[in-house]
């Protein structure tokens, strides 16, 4: 190879637009293999072939100049450079004796190794001899250069030219793709392509910015253009349907299998809206044909799916928008992205994410089959004597999320490839999804006029396998209840422990007789079978013979916890109708009012009044065993009737699950009012093991529970993941023999690593209260992402979408539950049981379900992923966004012990809670947000809380989340260093736009790609700091820049000028003085009203942000700052001045110019006061100067910050700084994360600065001053403030508004900037007098 | 403008042909009157018989859509023949 950089000859030519495009993807990822076109094949004959391969490889490069390309970065964008003398790159191995296994990975592995797009050949052969007689050859071209017809006409070459084609001889054309290029870029300057532009943004105006596929894996924030591939063919049958409904419709067979992969995308992201891109040849012109190079460009069909609508009628609407997407197929993608500037996420390609691409050619019709991944045996042609069959290579993986490529076919029949990204999904669930749209249009296919929603989902493998992972094991009932089974137990083992509580220990027996008190008590007080209690008692030993006397007596229990508020605890008396109230003391009976009482401590005495019972349906109540009250998500708690079956099933399948036994001992800490407490209080009675009852108090309290933990030497637990993390920060380790049961809200991974690495198990634990406790229960694994676990006996589960259909593994859907859990419905609730409780649903129409509510999903590989709650799923700006993936994420950051994240107001707010004794900074967990989460994903307002309001059942309460105190990013809008303000500036000449914020994404307000280029180059010119493109892409804002930047560099070795705006070539600048404080921030606002053409340079106090030492004196500033003038402007006329003290500097340095002889064409002070005796205040000290600091801060964001310099004396030295660093962050006026040591540089200048003002007493001056005085501001300092005093020549004085601070800021920096615009044109418009 | 087309029956004569060879059915056998995709033609056909169309008639910078606003022989064959006198083209609806 020959580096371009010492070819002899080489000639630049322009790119294409989207050559432009694929260059600068691998810019931003140059190991990047993705755009790697591949053919490869096995070749059986005459070695000298080979030979004779390479020889033609070698001519057809030096007679072609399309195959010597490379590309070279330009002003905008990448050039081609063609190299003179390029080698074809040919790379010869050994293969003899490597197994075909292994040599398929080797070939695989070298066909991916990168290309430096600067280095030509941009194309390389890889040969393997692997026999006496047979070799393996594997074609690789870059995309960037070439195409796949690119690729085929090369072939075609090779073949004429080894003289066995018998076809018409190729004439390539190695020249045309400059031609090309240039005819591209004149076309797009014309008014046909603006008018297809305009055309263009019709119609995809609108459209919605990301397919939301739901995968297997956290999306990174940005593409990896990793993938993998997974063939599938169609039957004859099949593809003959294809043709004949393409007939039958006036559209192409792509129309027809584009229309089902729309189906495909719209059910796999639920939005039935999808856009899909599509490559077109770019070849339409007849010169073009047998051109050599990348002509391929990609369009966007907008599709649109409606289950409502029939097979046909989707296909006529598909053949429309993909008509509509071909007319604009001149026009380039990148450089219609560029245009339309869709909103952008990093994290995925712009515009579309899935893509189909039909691959057909017109010519080497023979070797069609050569280009599946799975080829037809028999497939073999014969060139000059050699039998060359195919060795197919995946390729081009990872540019999408999807991808599905047809075209080929193979005996007659479609075959095709679908190509994912293993950002989003894993091999098993990619297989499930090609065969999914494989059956989607074979169905589709064969009824045509059936609508969409009424044909079935999946083949048959799938539903089999569909039954098999939702089914749990079948196992037959006893006809025992509960209190029948305890009883059997009890019997069995009378004197073995049971339960513990409060220090006192009853064994079975005793536990039994308890019971069976309790229930003749109940029976004397005439409570009957049906009968609903309620149970109001203390955790203690009272409470498990309470619950198991009502059943025994054959009543069933209403659980009150006592800690429940009133009103609440009335409502779930008088809801379930109860006959009589169980308590024990005088637990807070006094509020329940009109219900009969039994006291456990005194059951003798039976009922405080009679029992009066209802009549009820005696179905409703036949087998009831407990009506416990959930709250809705609306209105008022429904009670869930929950039958004695349901109970008996779930406690037998939980004890096969757990393998509970005698010797094991739970801890018991659940609530009776939370339906998981019937687990902990009932599965160690029917296992003969111990039920250790904790109390309240010490289960409310993290460090208490800890220690009972381990005193109670428990080996099982059952707890929400709130109340493990409780634990964790608490302090506790964790327990070695120790088993636990997590469930009732998603469990975060890294909770559940840390869980796995301190117990002997864990099991994640899932199933609503509806279908009695738990429905599935999984054993946690090390490293393996979270799943919802396996059904438990007796248990279905079924993933449906919106029409009742089972979905195909790889689908989202609802999850619906049926089997013995399910409950006899909602307590007194017909209508919503009708709604919840559903038989008849297509996918098992004998069956009742329980829907749940739940978004599921089954993986390839058989795992249940839980993702949210249906109603948990919010759409913000387009984007659909899953609260708990971001909660996930801030859950992870370092230091976080608990996040919570809620829509407030259009945007995220997320609340974190930290881990005990850890301080956070928002901008901290912002930051680490950011580094995992596509911009749209993080949070735009963070607060830092203390704990998290939690509901009885130590859930989050996310309905009692403070609003946040710390949310506005719009205050940090300006930007507010030397950094930032030069970022934006870069910005707004590169973007065109009259002004950014610092949080605004570059690729948001106008960046593409073209322009990140020159950003980056703008960057290296001012810091000679290297930003990768990559990373710009990540870190868009200038905020972010700006820590890059200083991160990046030299940065601390800048000059103190600071370049406001860059202006014309050899205009003279107008120079701006910092003002007290030693900063420019404030001359910003001035710059962009003042009229173009000049430059505009602020000089800061050095020291502050850049070299040098802070001057105490404003002689000694002028002449340092003279200096800095006359290295960019050696001679005058100079123009000069400032705001505040700014002025007063501009003073001196005009009288040294003046000094010198030079000409000041412009001397203006706005709003300074001119240093005489008069104007001097009296009482200057530390913390006066400290508190006018803190009042400065503020101003620039037009707040007040007004500190009383007595409160900071008495604080006195760092407390009073820290204090006024703390107030300033509290109204937003000071980045969280503010750097001190910064803040501590800015008030040291200030204060020299105050020194430098008390002793410069200059003489007057024969100079003249153009004086702009705030109008508005209240203290007087006469009528020019002082500067007749030392103004000689021509003193004028412009009234503008504001006080003297906001006539810096907007609105009023116009109108000071208008003010100074008719001084400052003479230079540009001489010839206007 | 060289045509090697001299009337409108030549232009439909070429285009009968040329979709013969793209679907590989005898010329005899292709209607007029029917669509282009009655005979399985896809894009890369439309590509090959809108180069035929370039090279036999004479015409340069074909519109992208032209065969699918005048998707059968007959409505193209005026289209073309419109283009080759350089006379504005009707749309089909």
């Amino acid at each position: 190879m020959t580096p371009l950089s010492t070819a002899t000859a080489q000639r630049v030519l322009p790119a294409n637009a989207q050559q432009s495009g694929l260059w600068f993807i691998h810019q931003t990822d140059p190991d990047c293999s993705a755009y790697h076109i591949v053919f490869a094949a096995e070749a059986t004959g005459d070695p000298a072939v080979g030979g004779q391969v390479l020889k033609i490889l070698d001519e057809l490069t030096a007679e072609h100049e399309a195959l010597r390309v490379a590309f070279r970065p330009g002003a905008d964008g990448p050039v081609t450079v063609v190299g003179d003398d390029v080698a074809v790159d040919v790379r010869h191995t050994d293969a003899r004796g490597t197994d075909p296994e292994a040599l398929r990975d080797l070939v695989r592995r070298d066909t991916r190794a990168p290309f430096d797009l600067a280095e030509p050949p941009l194309w390389r052969v890889h040969l393997y001899r692997t026999g006496e007689d047979t070799w393996v050859l594997a074609l690789v071209m870059h995309h960037a250069a070439f195409d796949f017809w690119t690729l085929a006409l090369l072939l075609g070459a090779v073949r004429d030219r080894l003289g066995g084609a018998g076809q018409e001889p190729v004439r390539l054309d190695g020249t045309a793709f400059a031609a090309y290029a240039e005819q591209q870029q004149e076309f797009l300057r014309s008014e046909r392509a603006a008018q297809l532009l305009e055309d263009e943004r019709k119609r995809l105006a609108g459209a919605p910015p990301a397919l939301d596929l739901y995968g297997d894996r956290p999306r990174p924030p940005a593409p990896s253009y990793d993938g993998g591939s997974a063939p599938f063919a169609l039957s004859a049958e099949v593809t003959d349907g294809v043709r004949r409904l393409a007939r039958e419709t006036a559209s192409t067979p792509y129309m027809v299998l584009l229309s089902a992969y729309l189906v495909l995308l719209s059910r796999l992201s639920g939005q039935s809206e999808v856009m899909v891109g599509t490559p077109t040849s770019g070849r339409l012109k007849r010169e073009y044909r047998n051109a050599l190079g990348n002509f391929v460009n990609t369009v966007v069909v907008r599709g649109e799916v409606d289950e409502e609508r029939t097979y046909r009628e989707l296909l006529a609407a598909t053949r429309e928008r993909a008509l509509g997407a071909l007319r604009g197929q001149e026009l380039p993608f990148p450089w219609l992205v560029r245009e339309l500037a869709p909103p952008r996420d990093a994290a995925r390609t712009p515009l579309y994410q899935a893509g189909f691409a039909w691959d057909r050619l017109p010519f080497l019709t023979d070797m069609g089959d050569f280009f599946l991944l799975d080829p037809g045996s028999g497939t073999a042609v014969e060139i000059a004597g050699t039998v060359v069959r195919p060795f197919p290579v995946p390729q081009q993986e990872g540019q999408a999320d999807l991808w599905i490529e047809m075209g080929a076919e193979r005996d007659g029949a479609y075959g095709g490839v679908l190509r994912y990204s293993t950002d989003v999904f894993g091999p098993a669930t990619a297989r499930e999804l090609a065969d999914a749209f494989v059956t989607t249009l074979e169905t589709m296919v064969a009824e045509p006029d059936a609508k969409l929603r009424d044909l079935t989902r999946g083949n048959a493998r799938q539903r089999a396998l569909l039954a098999e992972w939702g089914t749990g094991p079948v196992r037959e009932l006893p006809d025992e209840r509960l209190p029948d089974l305890f009883r059997r137990q009890a019997l069995l083992t009378p004197d073995a422990a049971a339960v513990v509580a409060d220090g006192e220990e009853w064994s079975y027996g005793r536990l039994l007789e308890e019971a069976e008190r309790v229930a003749t008590a109940l029976r004397a007080t005439g409570v009957a079978a049906g009968d609903r209690v309620a149970v109001m008692v203390e955790r203690g030993t009272g409470l498990v013979p309470a619950l198991l006397g009502v059943l025994a007596a054959g009543a069933a229990y209403v659980p009150l916890d006592p800690k429940l508020p009133a009103d609440r605890l009335t409502y779930m008396a008088e809801d379930s109708r109860a006959a009589l109230l169980l308590t024990q003391g005088d637990l807070r009976e006094r509020w329940i009012t009109g219900l009969p009482v039994l006291r456990l401590d005194d059951l003798a005495a039976g009922a405080s009044t009679p029992v009066e019972r209802t009549r009820e349906d005696p179905a409703a109540v036949a087998d009831l065993a407990y009506v416990l009250y959930t709250s809705g998500s609306t209105g008022r708690p429904k009670g869930v009737a929950i039958p004695h079956r349901a109970l008996v099933n779930l406690l037998l399948s939980m004890r096969e699950e757990t393998g509970f036994g005698p010797a094991d001992s739970l801890l018991a800490v659940t609530t009776i009012s939370f339906d998981i407490a019937g687990l902990e209080l009932f599965l160690p009675l029917v296992a003969g093991g111990r039920v250790l009852v904790c109390d309240s108090a010490t289960a409310a309290d993290g460090a208490a529970l800890a220690v009972r933990v381990a005193e109670s030497g428990a080996t099982w637990m059952q707890a929400t993941p709130t109340s493990w993390r409780m634990l964790r920060e608490a302090g506790w380790k964790g327990a070695e023999d120790l088993n636990i049961l997590c469930g009732g809200e998603e469990l975060p991974q890294e909770l559940a690593e840390f869980l796995v690495y301190v117990s002997a198990s864990v099991r994640n634990v899932y199933g609503p209260t509806e279908t009695t406790i738990w429905s599935t229960a999984g054993l946690v694994q090390p490293a393996r992402r979270i799943d919802i676990g396996r059904p438990l006996a007796n248990t279905g589960l079924h993933v449906l979408d919106e029409q009742g259909r089972a979905v195909e593994p790889g689908f989202p859907g609802e999850l619906w539950i049926g089997g013995e859990g399910l409950a006899l419905g909602y307590w007194d609730r017909a209508e919503l049981t009708g709604e919840r409780f559903v038989t008849g649903l297509p996918a098992a129409p004998q069956t009742r379900l329980y829907r749940t509510g739940d978004r599921a999903r089954w993986t390839g590989d058989g795992l249940l992923r839980h993702h949210g709650r249906l109603d948990n799923q919010v759409k913000l700006r387009g984007y659909r966004i899953e609260l708990a993936e971001v909660e996930a994420v801030l859950q992870a950051v370092e230091g976080v012990s608990t996040a919570v994240v809620v829509v407030r107001d259009e945007r995220l707010v997320g609340y974190v809670v930290p881990d005990p004794g850890v301080e956070l900074k928002v901008s901290q967990i912002k930051a680490a947000a950011a580094a995992s989460l596509p911009q749209y994903m993080v949070p735009g307002a963070l607060a830092i809380l203390d704990e998290l309001p939690l509901t009885a059942n130590k859930k989050v309460d996310r309905n009692r989340l403070p609003p946040p105190t710390v949310v506005s990013d719009a205050v940090f809008e300006k930007p507010r260093d030397a950094t930032e303000i030069t970022l934006a500036r870069m910005w707004t000449e590169i973007l065109g736009i009259p002004e950014v914020g610092v949080h605004d994404n570059f690729f948001d307000i106008g960046g593409h790609s073209m322009l990140a280029v020159r950003l980056t180059k703008a960057i290296r010119e001012e810091w000679d700091v290297e930003v990768p493109l990559s990373e710009l892409l990540r870190h868009g804002t200038i905020a972010e820049l700006a820590t890059l930047v200083r991160r990046g560099g030299r940065i601390d070795a800048r000059t103190p000028v600071v370049t406001l705006r860059e202006g014309e070539e050899g205009a003279n600048p107008l120079f701006l003085f910092h003002p007290f404080g030693g900063t420019v921030f404030c001359y910003v606002e001035l710059t962009r009203h003042l009229p173009p053409g000049r430059p505009v340079l602020a000089i800061e106090a050095p020291g502050i942000e850049s070299d040098g030492e802070a001057e105490v004196s404003v002689e000694g500033m002028a002449e340092r700052y003279l200096e800095y003038i006359r290295e960019l402007q050696p001679t005058g006329p100079y123009a000069l001045g400032g705001w505040c003290f700014g002025g007063v500097i501009g003073y001196e340095v005009a009288g040294l110019l003046q000094d010198a002889g030079e000409e000041v064409e412009l001397y203006v002070a706005i709003d300074s006061r001119a240093p005489i005796e008069e104007n001097i205040p009296e009482t200057a000290d530390d913390s006066t100067l400290l508190s006018w600091f803190a009042r400065d801060l503020a101003v620039p964001y037009g707040k007040t910050l007004d500190i009383p310099a007595d409160h900071l004396r008495e604080l006195g030295g760092d407390a009073a700084f820290d204090h006024i660093l703390e107030r300033a962050a509290a109204i937003g006026v000071l980045a969280e994360d503010a750097d001190r040591a910064q803040i501590l540089r800015y008030f040291e200048a200030y204060l020299a600065n105050g020194i430098a003002l008390q002793t410069y007493l200059p003489e007057p001056r024969q100079l003249d001053l153009l004086l702009l005085k705030a109008k508005d501001e209240p203290v007087d300092y006469g009528p020019s403030l002082g500067w007749d005093r030392l103004v000689e020549g021509d003193l004028r004085v412009l009234e503008v508004p504001g006080d003297h601070n906001s006539v810096m800021y907007p609105p009023h920096a116009a109108v000071a900037a208008e003010a100074i615009a008719p001084h400052l044109g003479a230079q540009q418009n001489d010839d206007q007098g | 403008m060289s045509t090697t087309v001299q009337t409108i029956d030549e232009v439909r004569a070429m285009l009968v042909e040329a979709i013969a060879v793209e679907a590989g059915v005898p010329a005899d056998t292709v209607a007029t009157d029917e669509p282009f995709t009655s005979y399985g033609l896809d894009s890369m056909a439309a590509l090959s018989v809108g180069m035929e169309i370039e090279d036999t008639c004479g015409l340069k910078d074909l519109p992208v859509d032209l065969l699918w606003d005048h998707p059968t022989v007959d409505s193209l064959a005026d289209a073309l023949w419109a283009l080759i006198q350089q006379q504005p083209v009707a749309e089909e609806v």
